[in-house]
């Protein structure tokens, strides 16, 4: 299969995706809601009572928040509160996500509707996408270590250097290594996330990380290129919102923005679930073919994954 | 007595063309006459060794009494000094930070005083002995053998040795760059009886020194860019690799200069004044930001106090590693600060140019003490900093000009700075009394800010104008005092200021204008006997209000507050419920007053224009009879767009 394929694939077969798109943009709308509330309560107490506030409508008022911090010390960190606690939430809750969308489009049981498929699979799943990303996060992290030291070395080297051209094309060469490895460690997780979905390895998330990281390396410029369009297209779409929605000085104009952007970021929780089907289709079709089997039938996998699996 | 010379102008006249033969010749004349007394005059060489940014330089002052006191002694500034070591009051007082920068501490700089020798009469050399008088040797002092009489003139020869340091607060090299700034023996101000003004450098402070006429020869790598104080005149004198670059500038109290081989310069012109820009080449994207805003600054400092008089204004900018440099004043010579990946909307280089444009100006000709009192260059140049930032972006967007569709003036900014630390200093303070660095800011340019911004909005903004220009032209090339600017721009306003701005400018003093109370209560009628009756009687019933109006329904009433000490006059806006309103003016004599109606009061707003920017609480200024939650659920609604982009980014929807 080539990497078109999978992505049509990916893009336009099997069902489920729109289910997909919505447990994947479900997460940070889930966890938004539940940070900013302690800052709604605040900000309506803080504000509510004042004609001066009316200047936050317009996109002014940074003085009067500035302001509001230094009298009431802790408006802002009662405000805040709940913010680290949603963003752990939302790392769970969209890996927990993320594992549902692989497992549906790892499977090739059509009996079952994606549905019903997805909310137990996402749950089975969980524990080993934690191992994966987890070693995920440590071996790229050790690789960034890595490669920071020769650029680190050249800075020193540089440092007494005003002349641009050296430091101009060594901050070139700095962020070309950070968008490759950015890059490559994405798709190694992603194409390990797959693997795991695929129960290559046989269920241990190690080997499944390893199965992952070797074919993007082996198929780098297909990893590569598969994670960048899709983050392109991904990362386009939001800046095109930011920048296509003018500020809007009013309460109902500021909902229709966040419904706006609501639609945004489901759009791009789709060319998510895409992307994810894609790397299963591919890795899926890279693997060799299993051997033709004979009168006895194979016994039934527990898990509600593939039956198909390699 | 008997062996000291009494030396006057006269006799200096003779000996003036002898002792000068040694240095270049013929400098252009830029002012006839003069616009300055120019009691302090310096010829220098000096040649910077482009591997060790040492500086070997040669000068002679030539320097007259301008005071009805006889000088016995000259004090000077060695200001590199204060980069010599970390016990100098620069280092004790910044430890080692200062603007946003560290200083590196392998690479310490110096100014060391080789010879210092009087010239006497026949051309002879006479030395002299060299004291330190302070805690560290930022400040020298050479006893003479004779007093210089009013009107007398001193003329000194000095040898020097500076090692610039890495850059640091203002002066210094990063790589290649080298930023000749406060790098030369400096005569301080002799002030008559008081003797010499000739502070140590400290941390917070800046300068303070006598105008006059500076021709300087700096010889650096042929390949180096020079950027300088005043105009370069004459041929390159090349030789060897190497050039020397003639320098003039007159009327100045400082000279500056810059030399980089990487410098790219832009030229370009403003009514007969030539912008010249040196940049770096990686920054050069900011080169019409910087040269936009000169123009701007240039236009309206025209209008406004007195058309630039000097031919030339050099704007530098720093390379990365040495923004320590970013951000400086010196004669017709400023240093910007900008990055290639500042976003168009954030209006930090537009702003650090239209200011140090002003220090031209304050500071410039304009040239008060600024180790004593620092805020009538930097405070005064703040406020016109806002004001040409507000004429140009809009007073909303002269700081953040819709960055993420966000806004904010360039007024609003330092009041927000102002209201961090208002009380802990007054503004007039030497600059090293301050409790800490912060508020030292504050006082010298935030809280000048909110008191002339306050001003302008009391006179009015062609008043303010007309009495600022009396005193700029009252006061330039002179040494102005805070006094001096009370008094003169009282003379101006045609009242006396001072009840106002001697509070503000020595005290530590407040102002918080609040909505202490707002009561609605329906009209009770008149009830019992009326005495203005004989015999007394009932009151006649009164009329109810027309129906589906509250005319002569409520008896009601607004008290406005005035918290701190400061008296200020306000303004105060009501909104009746029939939309109605009434502007009422108070004088802020009193700690509160009230204003009745008979009209139910649906809103009020103390200060509705913001006239008063010193108010250190915006939000208490307001009252209204229902609470609006549509600020706060719009600020929630940008938060929760601004979280749901970080979560889904946690999620891996990215």
């Amino acid at each position: 299969m080539t990497l078109a394929q999978a992505v049509k694939v990916g893009v336009i077969q099997g069902r489920g995706k729109l289910l997909s798109a919505a447990v994947l943009y479900g997460a940070p709308l889930v966890s938004s809601l539940l940070a900013v509330a302690p800052l709604r309560s605040g900000l309506h107490a803080a504000f509510d009572r004042y004609p001066a506030a009316a200047e936050l409508m317009n996109g002014g008022g940074i003085d009067l928040l500035a302001e509001t911090g230094l009298r009431q010390p802790a408006f802002w960190a009662a405000g805040f509160a709940l913010f680290l606690p949603a963003l752990l939430l939302s790392l769970l809750l969209g890996l927990w996500g993320q594992g549902g969308v692989y497992a549906v489009a790892a499977s090739h049981d059509s009996a079952d509707s994606p549905w019903k498929k997805i909310w137990p699979a996402a749950t089975k799943i969980l524990p080993r996408l934690l191992v994966v990303v987890l070693l995920n996060a440590i071996v790229w992290g050790v690789a960034a270590v890595l490669a920071a030291i020769p650029f680190a070395v050249l800075h020193a080297r540089f440092k007494e250097n005003t002349d641009p051209g050296p430091s101009w094309h060594l901050f070139i060469a700095e962020l070309a290594a950070i968008v490759i490895l950015w890059n490559l460690a994405s798709a190694s997780c992603g194409f390990a996330k797959a693997a795991t979905a695929l129960r290559l390895g046989e269920g241990n998330p190690a080997k499944a990380f390893l199965a992952g990281l070797k074919f993007s390396i082996k198929r780098f410029l297909q990893a590569e290129t598969l994670t960048w369009t899709f983050f392109m297209l991904r990362a386009g779409l939001l800046a095109l919102c930011f920048a296509a929605l003018p500020l809007a000085v009013t309460l109902g104009g500021n909902a229709m923005k966040w419904l706006t952007f609501q639609a945004a970021l489901f759009a791009m929780a789709f060319l998510r679930v895409a992307e994810m089907r894609s790397q299963v289709a591919y890795l899926e079709a890279a693997q060799p073919k299993p051997a033709p089997v004979e009168s006895e039938t194979q016994p039934v996998d527990a898990e509600v994954l593939s039956s198909a699996s390699l | 007595m008997t062996k000291k010379m009494i030396f006057t102008s006269t006799v200096f006249a003779s000996i003036l063309a002898t002792s000068m033969a040694g240095f270049a010749s013929s400098p252009p004349v830029l002012f006839d006459p003069p616009m300055s007394p120019r009691n302090a005059n310096y010829t220098i060489e000096v040649s910077l060794d482009p591997a060790t940014h040492v500086l070997k330089g040669h000068e002679r002052i030539r320097w007259r009494n301008i005071t009805d006191t006889a000088a016995s002694d000259a004090w000077f500034h060695l200001y590199l000094n204060a980069f010599a070591n970390n016990k100098s009051d620069f280092f004790e007082e910044s430890g080692g930070r200062l603007r946003g920068d560290t200083a590196d501490r392998m690479h310490w700089g110096y100014c060391r005083v080789t010879v210092i020798s009087l010239v006497k009469p026949d051309g002879t050399l006479a030395p002299l002995v060299q004291l330190f008088p302070g805690s560290d040797k930022t400040v020298m002092r050479a006893g003479l053998p004779f007093q210089v009489p009013p009107a007398g003139e001193l003329l000194l020869d000095l040898s020097f040795e500076d090692q610039l340091p890495k850059v640091f607060a203002r002066a210094g090299y990063a790589g290649n760059f080298n930023m000749a700034g406060q790098w030369f023996p400096k005569l301080g101000v002799f002030q008559g009886a008081k003797g010499w003004n000739c502070h140590a450098y400290h941390a917070n402070s800046e300068f303070f020194s006598d105008f006059g006429v500076y021709d300087v020869a700096v010889t650096v790598p042929e390949n180096y860019v020079v950027g300088s104080t005043g105009v370069q005149w004459g041929p390159e004198e090349k030789a060897a690799g190497r050039k020397t670059v003639h320098l003039h500038a007159e009327d100045v109290h400082d000279f500056a200069w810059t030399a980089s081989p990487d410098f790219l310069e832009e030229n370009s012109s403003w009514e007969g004044v030539r912008i010249r820009i040196l940049m770096q080449p990686g920054n050069r994207a900011s080169v019409q930001r910087y040269i936009a805003s000169t123009k701007e600054a240039l236009e309206l400092f025209a209008k406004w106090i007195w058309k630039y008089p000097y031919q030339q204004i050099t704007v530098v900018d720093p390379p990365a590693n040495g923004m320590g440099a970013a951000g400086m004043e010196y004669p017709t010579l400023i240093t910007a600060g900008a990055s290639p990946f500042l976003p168009r909307s954030v209006l930090v280089p537009e702003m650090i140019v239209v200011h140090e444009f002003g220090h031209q100006y304050w500071y410039g000709m304009e040239a008060n003490n600024e180790f004593e009192e620092a805020w009538l260059d930097e405070g005064i140049n703040s406020y016109y900093e806002t004001r040409i930032m507000d004429a140009w972006f809009g007073p909303q967007n002269s700081m953040f000009n819709g960055l993420f569709g966000l806004h904010m003036g360039d007024v609003a900014m330092q009041r927000v700075q102002y209201i961090t630390f208002p009380d802990m200093d007054p503004v007039v303070l030497p600059a090293w009394k301050y409790s800490t660095n912060a508020t030292y800011a504050v006082m010298s340019y935030s809280k000048p800010v909110m008191v002339l911004k306050t001003l302008e909005n009391i006179l009015g903004t062609e008043k303010m104008d007309a009495v600022m220009r009396a005193f700029f032209m009252k006061a330039k090339f002179t040494h102005p005092t805070t006094d001096d600017f009370v008094r003169i721009i009282s003379e101006a306003a045609g009242r006396d200021l001072s009840p106002i701005l001697g509070p503000l400018l020595h005290g530590t003093g407040t102002v918080d204008f609040k909505v202490a109370g707002v009561h609605n209560k329906p009209h009770e009628p008149p009830l019992g006997l009326d005495l203005s009756k004989n015999p007394p009687a009932p009151f006649a019933k009164e009329k109810p209000g027309k129906k589906g109006t509250e005319k002569t329904n409520y008896d009601s009433d607004v008290t406005v507050q005035r918290k701190g000490e400061i008296v200020l006059p306000v303004e105060v806006l009501v909104t009746f419920a029939d939309g109605t309103t009434k502007l009422e003016t108070w004088s802020g004599e009193g700690r509160y007053t009230t204003f009745k109606y008979a009209k139910r009061v649906a809103r009020v707003v103390v200060d509705p224009d913001g006239k008063v920017p010193l108010d250190l609480d915006r939000l208490n200024n307001g009252w209204q009879a229902s609470d609006d939650g549509a600020p706060a659920s719009v600020m929630a609604l940008r938060f929760s767009r601004l979280f749901e982009t970080i979560y889904a980014l946690a999620a891996g929807l990215f």
